[in-house]
């Protein structure tokens, strides 16, 4: 999906992984996607108290195929799971997730019959923030961890890319 | 106020179906053979003098260890003269109730709860399915047998979605003439994980079925293994826009267990932070509301007021959304110094606010399009659904539990109650925004009420119910042994039942709590306003545009934490 499964090996992509990592850390999109108590401390962000937008994130997409990042704000019950793990699945890469408060992280105080004890069982998760709510700004605070770690992402580590075939290797 | 009278009537009337009556920490039950139920509550509604219209609550308690092991508890309103009863039916594993979905409608959901929860069959139910978990799961959670993390191990993704198809009656007819379209329960405007399924003819609504449960936390479950006190952190989570209106219901419930009553001065703070936590979720629900409808910009300055809330309430309890800041017979602190010029500075400022949001939509053509004539509730239907809050009186009925049942003071206080004429969207829009600046009223009353007590006068001093004073803690062994057990294992209330409800954002919110004379609730039982009033969503969108449920889904103001617990 992505620039990654078009490059061809040998040429030295160091500097265009930098211009493609430094355009996508600052327009990452969340989908519009909450599901319990922090999805209002998602909210905050957004408003104009702390202002997501300063950090190319404001563009919040209900559909997930116009979206990057899956922010899983709330307890993510047995119910729900086939649901997440769909719209994760309908983003196109590359995408990322932030487990937002204990409860995508762990479960956190839920430890009952219908919980999924942490987000991480159904989905990859980049980065956890811990809290129960987490404040707004640990939000921020999360972004910009994912902001760093897209900075030094390299092509051949992403799961969309594809290396083409070297022409000793073509029959 | 508990009905006694009630019982000699029903006695004289059903000499075979009424088994006794009970009385608990002043509430009055009356038994009913299950069989009679239906008889007994159809009388029960029909009677001019008792004239029962409204089922406020129906829940469940498994008693293993009896032979009848289930008790199906039915809590009734006369909106006649605020008279309450409670009605207990008893049954065997495997037998069933007659269904009292025909007499009031609210006990449809209900019931479904119940046999979801419990396994109790309803005779007569319409569409008698599981609604918190789905088709298919094993076990009755709330059965005291069940444990609380469930039977399997570990989690595997299922290879399709719970509940995918559509419930059999609403597939029937049609010859290609309807449409079933699924909304949710990842959509925007659901405002968590609702989904509803509907049933179109072209972009008509024929019928709209919601599917609950994707926020099923097991939240009863889970509060039968805490300690009355740790209880409390739950009860944040449930309505979480609101969590001090949680926080108060049910620790009212728990001090009426224990029979006490907190000093003036902790009702009052207790007064206030309610009203605030209304505004709360007042802001919110405005926010979002217009925000579905597609006004931005009322979403910003909504927040705008919100974070100024949130700012003076983390000052007051430390923290924004989930406080769990009260303690059984008071509060946990005292107001900080200085909170006073916070509050009179943002009361003053508020009253121009809600102009603000007022100039934006209440002559905005596209709201007035949007909201005018949708989703009407009449009154009569509202009350047989047993919807409560803003919804109620938006249909023109002027019912408050501050006014009908006062707790915590509030008779102390002067504000008035809002209702509206036709019961449509845009009538529920100006009931809250005039709700909210009646909170804003009782606010400052209530500030003033606090500086008229004594400071530190927040907690009954008990020193069973109450922990140690922590200085004492740091310096005495025998204080050190009671923080120690108060905390670890905390106090009991005698053996007994105890229901109080507060006038929460949303509704009627209610704690029905059994105690066993142990230090954990034998049942925690909550009545959830969003979960009654979401049932009246059917009934309100037929024949209107599917653009149409977004604005009435957004009117109804549900939370999911509490409709799916």
């Amino acid at each position: 999906m992505g620039i990654e499964s078009r490059i061809p090996p040998g040429i030295l992509l160091t500097t265009l992984e930098g211009i493609v990592n430094w355009a996508r850390k600052n327009s990452i999109w969340p989908v519009t996607f909450g599901l319990a108590c922090c999805a209002l401390e998602m909210m905050v962000t957004s408003s104009s108290a702390l202002d997501i937008a300063r950090f190319g994130a404001e563009v919040f997409r209900p559909s997930p195929r116009q979206a990057d990042l899956m922010i899983v704000a709330g307890t993510v019950t047995k119910k729900m799971a086939y649901m997440v793990r769909r719209i994760y699945d309908q983003m196109p890469e590359p995408k990322w997730v932030i487990a937002y408060g204990t409860c995508a992280s762990s479960g956190g105080i839920f430890r009952t019959y219908n919980v999924v004890q942490g987000v991480d069982q159904i989905v990859p998760v980049d980065v956890y923030v811990p809290g129960c709510p987490p404040r707004p700004e640990a939000l921020l605070d999360a972004l910009m961890k994912l902001q760093e770690k897209i900075s030094r992402e390299r092509f051949s580590s992403r799961p969309d890319y594809v290396r083409a075939l070297r022409p000793e290797e073509i029959r | 106020m508990w009905d006694r009278g009630a019982y000699e009537k029903l006695k004289a009337h059903f000499p075979e179906a009424i088994l006794g009556v009970e009385e608990s920490r002043g509430e009055v039950s009356v038994r009913v053979k299950a069989e009679e139920v239906l008889k007994v509550a159809k009388f029960l509604r029909e009677d001019p003098e008792l004239s029962y219209d409204m089922l406020v609550d129906l829940c469940g308690v498994d008693y293993p260890e009896r032979e009848e092991r289930f008790e199906v508890v039915y809590l009734l309103h006369s909106m006649k003269d605020n008279r309450r009863l409670r009605l207990k039916a008893r049954v065997r594993e495997g037998e069933s109730l007659p269904s009292v979905q025909e007499v009031w409608r609210a006990a449809n959901w209900l019931e479904r709860e119940v046999y979801d929860m419990f396994g109790v069959r309803f005779e007569g139910h319409p569409d008698l399915r599981r609604i918190l978990t789905w088709q298919g799961f094993e076990g009755h959670p709330l059965r005291k047998d069940y444990p609380v993390e469930g039977k399997e191990e570990g989690f595997e993704l299922p290879p399709e979605p719970p509940d995918l198809e559509p419930p059999e009656w609403l597939k029937e007819e049609g010859d290609g003439r309807y449409m079933i379209v699924n909304m949710g329960p990842q959509h925007p405007s659901t405002h968590g994980v609702l989904r509803v399924i509907l049933k179109l003819e072209g972009e008509q609504i024929v019928d709209a079925v919601p599917v609950l449960g994707h926020l099923h936390r097991g939240v009863e479950k889970l509060a039968e293994t805490m300690s009355y006190l740790k209880a409390q952190t739950l009860t944040d989570r449930l309505d979480y826009t609101a969590a001090f209106s949680n926080n108060l219901a049910y620790m009212m419930a728990v001090e009426k267990l224990f029979g006490i009553e907190p000093p003036k001065r902790a009702q009052y703070i207790r007064v206030m932070l309610a009203e605030f936590s209304r505004l709360t979720s007042h802001l919110l629900w405005l926010a979002t509301h217009a925000l579905d409808i597609g006004a931005m910009t009322v979403f910003f300055y909504c927040f705008r007021e919100r974070e100024t809330i949130l700012d003076i309430l983390e000052a007051i309890s430390g923290a924004r959304l989930t406080p769990s800041f009260l303690r059984i017979g008071g509060v946990a602190k005292d107001l900080p110094d200085g909170i006073e010029e916070r509050i009179e500075k943002f009361l003053d400022e508020f009253p121009s606010r809600i102009a603000e949001y007022e100039a934006l939509l209440s002559k905005n053509p596209i709201w007035l399009k949007r909201t005018k004539g949708i989703g009407v509730l009449q009154p009569d239907d509202a009350i047989n659904c047993g919807v409560t809050g803003p919804v109620l009186r938006g249909s023109g009925v002027r019912w408050d539990v501050r006014k009908a049942l006062p707790y915590s003071s509030y008779e102390e206080f002067e504000f008035e109650v809002p209702i509206g004429e036709r019961g449509d969207t845009y009538d529920r829009y100006l009931v809250r925004l005039e709700e909210m600046r009646q909170s804003a009223r009782i606010i400052r009353q209530a500030l003033r009420k606090i500086k008229d007590t004594p400071p530190g006068d927040i907690v009954i001093k008990d020193p069973y119910l109450s922990p140690p004073p922590k200085d004492q803690v740091q310096k005495e062994p025998h204080a050190l042994l009671r923080h120690f057990k108060y905390f670890s294992e905390g106090p009991a209330p005698l053996p007994g039942e105890a229901y109080m409800s507060v006038e929460g954002p949303k509704g009627e919110l209610g704690w029905y709590l059994v105690s066993d004379g142990t230090p954990k609730p034998y049942r925690f039982r909550v009545r959830p306003p969003c979960f009654v009033n979401l049932q009246a969503l059917p009934l309100m969108v037929k024949g209107h545009l599917v653009a149409d449920v977004v604005a009435v889904i957004g009117s109804i103001d549900i939370v999911l934490g509490e409709i799916d617990r």
